[in-house]
């Protein structure tokens, strides 16, 4: 048995003959086998614990000491010391030692420590804060708890805590109490060097899950964890009455009021510059928190006059803002990490698009709206920060769609969701255009629609087009679906009236003013040109794209 | 009632349509045996009526082409049987008449032979998307030397391919270099070890009887104080329970640091029926709870997946070949020692219908036409059996397949289908967790 304690130096003249110690230090950024005197106790009153708690085995002792010249203890000697642990096939490493920074490195090294059977245990932090490696989910944090009966106590799947009356001096009639987690950490590593003694092939995870119920995160467990947590921008929405703001002025008009978050209850009313309520539109203060909707492509100059005027509001900027924004409250794709698909089971609509700007949120809104009046509870995801007002999940587009990853983000959100909440149907508006437009947009554009194709079986995708989209272009684009095994497809023709002012090449794009006439010929000529079905905006109102699609999925 | 059954569980009483492969919940057996409440089931249900003759049609899938294609680049494995002798003499070994036989002679593989079976993979697995060279004997590590050398000529001949390697072995040998130079070329490992002390000893011992735990132990041990990374990723332990499943055992298997653990069933030779201890017998039929023991669970929960897939596609076809037939020629392939390939390792190699080939003309069509054709010939009794999608029969069974191993697969095939019913399909974790495992 051998025990790795990384700490701050055992002294030779305390350890006595009868325990087999091998010394290291961290030298030139690296942990070589050298003595180094150490200046403080703490290391060495670990050291006893271990021993005198090893009851029935003499472990050998390596002395991994990270300590340096600041008295600062830092992260990198701790990564060298668990490395040279691992090297040195240690069985158990103690570290009665915590910093408060998250580092990846550490984390990743605690990994590699568990995937060579090493049992690493970790003091819980003195003042309740956050303490790294101990609250690692791959680390068993411990901690003291001098009421307890048991001699070891498991309080969840990676903490213990100990007893340690023995520490508790009475002088006076007065009790002090001199334990500490460092000690309890060290005394619990002395239990286990006697649990896993003499079990070398064995796991020893597996050894303790049996004794103590103590699991540690495992990728590959057949139970996963499933909670779903929610965003922040949920939270907000749940305890604050919120104003809106939205960009494009436009979109003001457009708010179907039969359809909005319950704590919705003001908006922006630009002729009258004040914020309106939206049952009866007249003038409201009452409200706590101004929430800035930017749902345009480009970004916005950030309105700092704003934080004076309404300096008694919490000011929330969702969308593209120059400078400042809070789209980190927006829920997360890198949240949902695993490395494993799982199987969906409710419908999905998807609202996809051929290009920018194509009133794939109205669609979504439209559909949206038919679908509750019709009584089903809909998960409508978005990436368009409109969304939020229609409580909707608004997802933040990725800055980096990293594959894939981001396929099994989508596909754990979506499976926790499941799990967690009523739902029917799915129905997702995905950020970005499939296909790549021009060079401008070749990386961000389209990926995160690929993502969401093998993420989930899309049982319907609603492609919006423009007026100017190039027919063979489109077909080889609705291939691409079928080959993602979409059967179902409809085509919505964009209505998009492009300002006269901005026909030329606005964010890489030609654009040109689309009048009614335009829009008809195009939509004609579509008709004509495709096998799928195609609808107007009309359409999409009125209702006749909902008809099909609930047809399809019945 | 034809292909159908009613399946009582410990939550409920399903009737399942074999022949399109449906099940529905019922309140007692009188929803399907009473005539007017079976009538009213129909009509609620969608169900096919079971009181109507049907059978199954029991075809093979693949077409001559088909085979020969894959044959000309998707070929996935040889197993090479580097030796016949081995170090050990386990008592249920099936190589024990040979062992005791004084005048039969143990072959050894020539090297060319392990060579022209390393060609015949390598020109017929350039599509595959696996390309395993299994290394068993007898016990392999008697022949270290041509392990090397096959390793050696693959570096040389075929720098561009990176085969997988295995070795089943009993460790024996598995002394500090072998390990080296295993780890050093990725060897997967199967290592049979019957578990704890007592058990391995038991039957596991060497020509004069002595027992072979504590070698095995100690190499084992090394092997893992090497890396244990490598061990977790790499070794899985062969387990054969002579005993059958107990509950020390269980417990003492699933505490091991491995990737996996085969549980495997004794077949009783002629042998040890005459030299097993009695007592073994009394343990057989003992009752626990397999769930708890991960990896007897996880083996469980890799034998839904059959069921999961039957139930996750989108159509059901009447045609069917029963049980879990491997494709002769691709899968497995087990290269004797004089060059003949065998269907696969676990087939009894004297039986000429298991032949299919040899390393010097590769795979023969007529016998694998052959093999096929007794194969679906043996299986005709199945169109008539509400357990064929599920049962578990393939080449090992076929020529032994008889009325005590039907009855058996029923059983075993009603138990693991209530199984499924009543606790896999409605937790969605499980149901994520079998829908990722791959059987490949």
């Amino acid at each position: 048995m051998k025990v790795a304690l990384i700490d701050i130096g055992v002294s030779k003249k305390e350890i006595g003959d009868r325990v087999d110690v091998q010394h290291f230090s961290f030298v030139n950024g690296k942990m070589v086998e050298k003595y180094k005197e150490p200046e403080e106790e703490h290391g060495i009153r670990c050291f006893k614990e271990i021993v005198l708690n090893a009851r029935n085995i003499k472990p050998k002792i390596l002395d991994m000491n990270i300590s340096e010249d600041s008295g600062i203890i830092q992260v990198f000697p701790m990564i060298a010391a668990i490395e040279k642990a691992i090297e040195e096939r240690v069985d158990i490493i103690n570290i009665s030692l915590g910093l408060t920074a998250y580092s990846q490195e550490l984390y990743d090294i605690c990994e590699k420590a568990v995937q060579n059977n090493i049992v690493i245990l970790s003091a819980a932090s003195h003042r309740n804060t956050i303490s790294f490696p101990a609250d690692f989910n791959n680390v068993i944090c411990v901690n003291v708890d001098q009421k307890q009966i048991e001699k070891i106590k498991t309080l969840n799947s990676t903490t213990v805590s100990v007893s340690m009356k023995d520490y508790i001096i009475t002088e006076n009639g007065v009790e002090f109490d001199f334990s500490s987690s460092s000690m309890a950490c060290a005394r619990t590593c002395g239990y286990f060097c006697d649990i896993l003694g003499d079990v070398s092939l064995n796991d020893k995870y597996k050894v303790l899950q049996k004794q103590y119920n103590i699991r540690i995160y495992n990728t590959d467990s057949i139970y996963r964890d499933n909670v779903l947590e929610k965003s922040e921008i949920k939270s907000i929405l749940s305890n604050n009455k919120v104003a809106v703001v939205l960009f494009p002025e436009a979109a003001t008009e457009n708010i179907n009021k039969n359809m909005l978050h319950e704590n919705i209850v003001a908006y922006y009313d630009y002729e009258k510059g004040s914020f309106c309520t939206l049952i009866d539109g007249r003038e409201t203060k009452d409200f706590e928190v101004i929430m800035l909707l930017n749902s345009l492509y480009h970004d916005l100059q950030f309105p700092s006059a704003i934080k004076e005027k309404y300096k008694d509001y919490r000011i929330i900027y969702m969308g593209n803002f120059l400078k400042e924004n809070n789209n980190i409250y927006l829920c997360d794709y890198n949240k949902y990490k695993s490395s494993e698909m799982t199987v969906l089971e409710k419908p999905v609509i998807a609202v996809a698009g051929l290009c920018s700007g194509l009133n794939k949120i109205d669609v979504q809104i439209a559909l949206l709206n038919r679908l509750k009046e019709d009584g089903l509870d809909i998960k409508a995801v978005s990436n368009n920060p409109l969304g939020l007002i229609y409580n909707m999940e608004v997802f933040n587009y990725p800055i980096e769609l990293k594959f894939p990853d981001i396929v099994y983000s989508i596909n754990k959100y979506m499976y926790l969701t499941e799990v967690n909440e009523d739902v029917d149907a799915w129905l997702i508006n995905i950020g970005g255009a499939i296909g790549q437009v021009n060079n401008l947009n070749a990386y961000n554009f389209g990926k995160l629609a690929d993502a969401y194709f093998s993420a989930a079986n899309i049982d319907v995708a609603v492609m919006c087009v423009n007026t100017f989209v190039d027919v063979a272009n489109l077909k080889l684009q609705l291939a691409n679906l079928y080959k993602h095994g979409i059967e179902n497809i409809f085509i919505v023709l964009s209505h998009n009236d492009i300002d006269a002012t901005t026909m030329d090449y606005r964010d890489g794009l030609q654009t040109y003013y689309v009048d009614n006439e335009k829009y008809l010929q195009s939509l004609r000529y579509l008709k004509e040109n495709v096998i799928e079905k195609v609808f107007s905006m009309e359409d999409v109102q009125n209702g006749i794209l909902y008809r099909d699609i609930i047809e399809t999925l019945s | 009632m034809y292909l159908s059954k009613i399946i009582k569980t410990k939550k409920g009483i399903y009737v399942y349509d074999a022949l399109n492969n449906k099940f529905a919940l019922i309140n007692s057996e009188k929803d399907i045996l009473d005539d007017s409440k079976y009538q009213d089931f129909l009509s609620r249900n969608d169900f096919r009526d079971i009181t109507i003759p049907c059978e199954f049609d029991v075809r093979y899938p693949f077409s001559e082409s088909e085979l020969k294609s894959m044959y000309s680049g998707k070929v996935k494995s040889v197993t090479l049987s580097l030796t016949e002798q081995c170090n050990l003499r386990c008592k249920y070994c099936g190589y024990m008449p040979k062992y005791m036989d004084h005048n039969y002679h143990l072959k050894e593989m020539p090297r060319d032979v392990a060579f022209k079976a390393i060609d015949f993979l390598m020109k017929s697995s350039q599509e595959s998307e696996m390309c395993n060279i299994g290394f068993y004997g007898g016990e392999p590590l008697l022949r270290m030397d041509l392990i090397k050398e096959c390793i050696a000529y693959i570096k040389e001949k075929y720098p561009f391919r990176q085969p997988t390697y295995n070795i089943t072995t009993n460790a024996m040998l598995l002394d500090n270099d072998v390990a080296d130079f295993l780890i050093e070329n990725n060897v997967t490992m199967t290592i049979s070890l019957d578990g704890p002390n007592e058990n391995q000893n038991k039957y596991r011992v060497d020509g004069n009887g002595k027992s072979s735990y504590e070698r095995v132990y100690k190499n084992i041990q090394a092997l893992y104080q090497k890396n244990p990374q490598y061990f977790k990723e790499n070794v899985t332990y062969n387990v054969v329970m002579y005993n059958g499943a107990n509950q020390k055992l269980f417990d003492s298997l699933d505490c091991l640091w491995k990737s996996n653990i085969t549980l495997i069933d004794l077949f009783e030779t002629e042998y040890f029926k005459k030299v097993r201890d009695e007592s073994d017998e009394e343990c057989i039929d003992e009752q626990f709870d397999a769930k708890v023991y991960d990896f007897a669970y996880r083996n469980m929960l890799t034998n839904m997946k059959k069921y999961y897939n039957a139930f996750n596609t989108s159509e059901s076809s009447h045609t069917i070949l029963p049980g879990g037939f491997c494709i002769p020629g691709v899968r497995k392939n087990f290269v004797t020692a004089d060059g003949k390939i065998i269907v696969c390792e676990k087939v009894d190699e004297n039986q000429e219908l298991f032949k299919i080939g040899d390393v010097y003309t590769g795979i023969d069509m007529k016998k694998i036409e052959r093999l096929v054709d007794e194969t679906v010939r043996c299986l005709g009794k199945c169109k008539y059996c509400w357990a064929a999608r599920f049962c578990n029969i393939c080449f090992m069974d076929v020529l032994k397949s008889g009325n005590k191993y039907c009855e058996q697969s029923r059983e075993n095939v009603e138990n693991e289908l209530g199984y499924y019913l009543d606790h896999i399909c409605t937790d969605r974790d499980l149901v994520n967790y079998i829908s990722n495992i791959s059987l490949v």
